[in-house]
């Protein structure tokens, strides 16, 4: 899997003021030995709870905190200070625009900040915005756009410069459900699939993020407590799976006694298989059928991220 | 390129608020008329410190006016453009873009400048249209040269003025230190001479002292070119030693904001 980003070892601290400035400031750690890495033109998922450093993580990849110690490797280069042309911010402030400015010239002033001028500036524009479906209400000033229209706006302004790298954070707070399954196919279909882009999402919201991302990078207390796939987080907290089948009959007696380890749900009329490798499946289901069992259907009960991330802050 | 783009925001912004507009230029405008009538006052009486100008305190004030804009800019634009980024939210946006801090602090506060520049400029037409300026080609090259110092001394009070706004979000000295001591002791509504001694030493340490005596002497009088020479001198002696202190403050200030966190709080 080719990285896209690597961070080595991020500490940082703030200092609480006191007011007798005599007194020792008392010290915040924000980030503690904090490494991950992002893969690359997939979904990496900062998660954590609040005051876990999801927030200082961004802005330090941003530019907008020096971190104390500590390396990020950028596509292969050392991101010391300025590797901005490569990242593209999504901030969750909508006031970050100019409101009295219609959309496509608040784009117009952030791409030349980004030094795109001229034939290239208009038809990036012109594409980003017929791609996020803003066209028509370009040239509309932007204190009239819905806060659905604005965040599409932001996502746009993070893809002016074409970066290698998109920071969306919390990208649908504040939206509605339509608006939300808006964003999410915009940043699946368009920033992935299209566009190629490495995305760093930071959200709260864990069925976002079980749904978007590739990756999972767990913060709590400023340290780094799990990375990984969905499948991976859940195989560290139970590499066992559990299997539901529901009947419309019920097999025979033979069937339970030949299953390792079960749990018959009699209100749904179905059982709750724990089996320690999915390949025993089709010989479950097999004998099921053998012992005159009449199948509904079945499914993998999956843990939910929510569980997982539950269970691992706990266990921190 | 980039402090085009941020002139050309602000220009659409400012035209956004038409009423603002009209109603700024029609204030400036009250302005010169109130000294009008105050001058015409006292034209009867010639005033001794007056006497350089041919007594003519409308013309005399007419030069401090158009100098002071600024001191406002110099003083104010700097600062609240960063604070009101901070508070808008407009500020991390524009850090976020690879843009120079020093880019996103100048080029906000761009039209600030020019405008006072503008208006600089206008009220010396005025002057020399309806007062008898003496604007001829020669001096319009020298008045220009001080007219870009001044701008340039500003900018550097204004950097400083941001610096501490980086670091402290409220309170600023500057302002104190530059602002009201400008008004009162930099000569412009009344001469420096009529202060007393030890207070008129003060203004020696204020850049808009020296450019409004020296556009006075090329308006209003025969000037000295020697004269000038030292007026000029003494600008570029302000900026060469407060133009690398402000770049450092603010690349300090930035420093610190980040190592911090609080770039963008306010």
């Amino acid at each position: 899997m080719a990285l896209s980003i690597k961070i080595n070892n991020i500490n940082k601290t703030f200092y609480k003021p006191t007011i007798l400035f005599w007194k020792k400031n008392n010290k915040i750690h924000a980030l503690k030995n904090v490494s991950f890495y992002c893969p690359e033109q997939k979904i990496s998922c900062i998660l954590g709870p609040n005051g876990a450093g999801k927030t200082t993580i961004i802005k330090i990849l941003s530019g907008l905190i020096i971190q104390d110690s500590g390396e990020i490797d950028f596509f292969k280069h050392r991101l010391i200070k300025n590797k901005k042309n490569n990242i593209g911010l999504m901030t969750s402030n909508e006031r970050s625009f100019y409101w009295r400015l219609t959309g496509r010239q608040n784009l117009n002033f952030f791409a030349e900040l980004y030094g795109i001028t001229g034939k290239r500036k208009k038809d990036a524009i012109n594409k980003l915005l017929k791609d996020f479906s803003l066209d028509k209400e370009a040239d509309i000033p932007l204190r009239l756009y819905s806060t659905g229209m604005k965040y599409k706006l932001l996502i746009i302004r993070a893809l002016i410069g074409d970066p290698n790298v998109v920071i969306l954070d919390e990208p649908t707070s504040h939206i509605d459900p339509l608006a939300r399954e808006n964003i999410h196919k915009i940043i699946k279909e368009n920033i992935i699939d299209k566009q190629l882009k490495t995305v760093i999402l930071c959200t709260h919201d864990l069925e976002e993020a079980q749904f978007l991302a590739d990756h999972l990078i767990l913060l709590n207390e400023g340290r780094v407590i799990a990375e990984g796939s969905y499948d991976y987080l859940k195989k560290k907290i139970n590499p066992n799976i559990i299997f539901k089948i529901f009947f419309i009959k019920k097999p025979k007696c033979a069937f339970f006694k030949s299953l390792p380890n079960f749990k018959l749900l009699e209100q749904d009329n179905a059982a709750e298989i724990n089996l320690d490798n999915e390949s025993l499946v089709p010989d479950i289901i097999r004998k099921a059928v053998v012992n005159d069992g009449k199948i509904l259907w079945c499914k993998e009960e999956k843990e939910s991220l929510f569980e997982i991330f539950k269970r691992l802050t706990i266990k921190d | 390129m980039k402090i085009l783009a941020f002139i050309k925001k602000d220009l659409l912004i400012m035209f956004s608020y038409r009423f603002d507009v009209f109603l700024s230029i029609f204030v400036s405008s009250l302005s010169l008329v109130f000294f009008y009538y105050l001058s015409k006052t006292f034209s009867g009486t010639m005033s001794q410190y007056l006497k350089e100008f041919n007594g003519n305190y409308f013309s005399f004030v007419l030069v401090g006016i158009s100098v002071s804009s600024f001191v406002a800019v110099g003083l104010h634009a700097f600062a609240n453009e960063i604070r009101s980024s901070q508070v808008e939210g407009t500020l991390e946006a524009l850090i976020s873009t690879p843009t120079s801090i020093y880019t996103i602090l100048i080029g906000n506060s761009m039209l600030s400048f020019i405008k006072s520049f503008i208006s600089s400029i206008t009220i010396l037409i005025i002057g020399s249209i309806f007062f008898g300026f003496f604007i001829t080609f020669n001096n319009l090259l020298i008045i220009l040269l001080i007219l870009v110092l001044v701008f340039i001394s500003f900018l550097a009070i204004g950097m400083l003025s941001a610096s501490f706004i980086m670091v402290f979000k409220q309170g600023n000295p500057i302002n104190f230190i530059f602002g009201y001591s400008s008004y009162f002791f930099g000569g412009i509504i009344f001469p420096v001479e009529v202060l007393p001694k030890p207070l008129q030493a003060m203004s020696y340490f204020l850049p808009i002292t020296h450019a409004t005596k020296a556009l006075r002497k090329i308006l209003l009088s025969q000037y000295d070119l020697n004269e000038i020479k030292i007026l000029v001198s003494r600008l570029l002696v302000f900026i060469l030693i407060f133009l690398p202190i402000s770049f450092i403050a603010f690349h300090l200030s930035i420093r610190q904001a980040k190592k911090n966190g609080s770039l963008i709080q306010y």
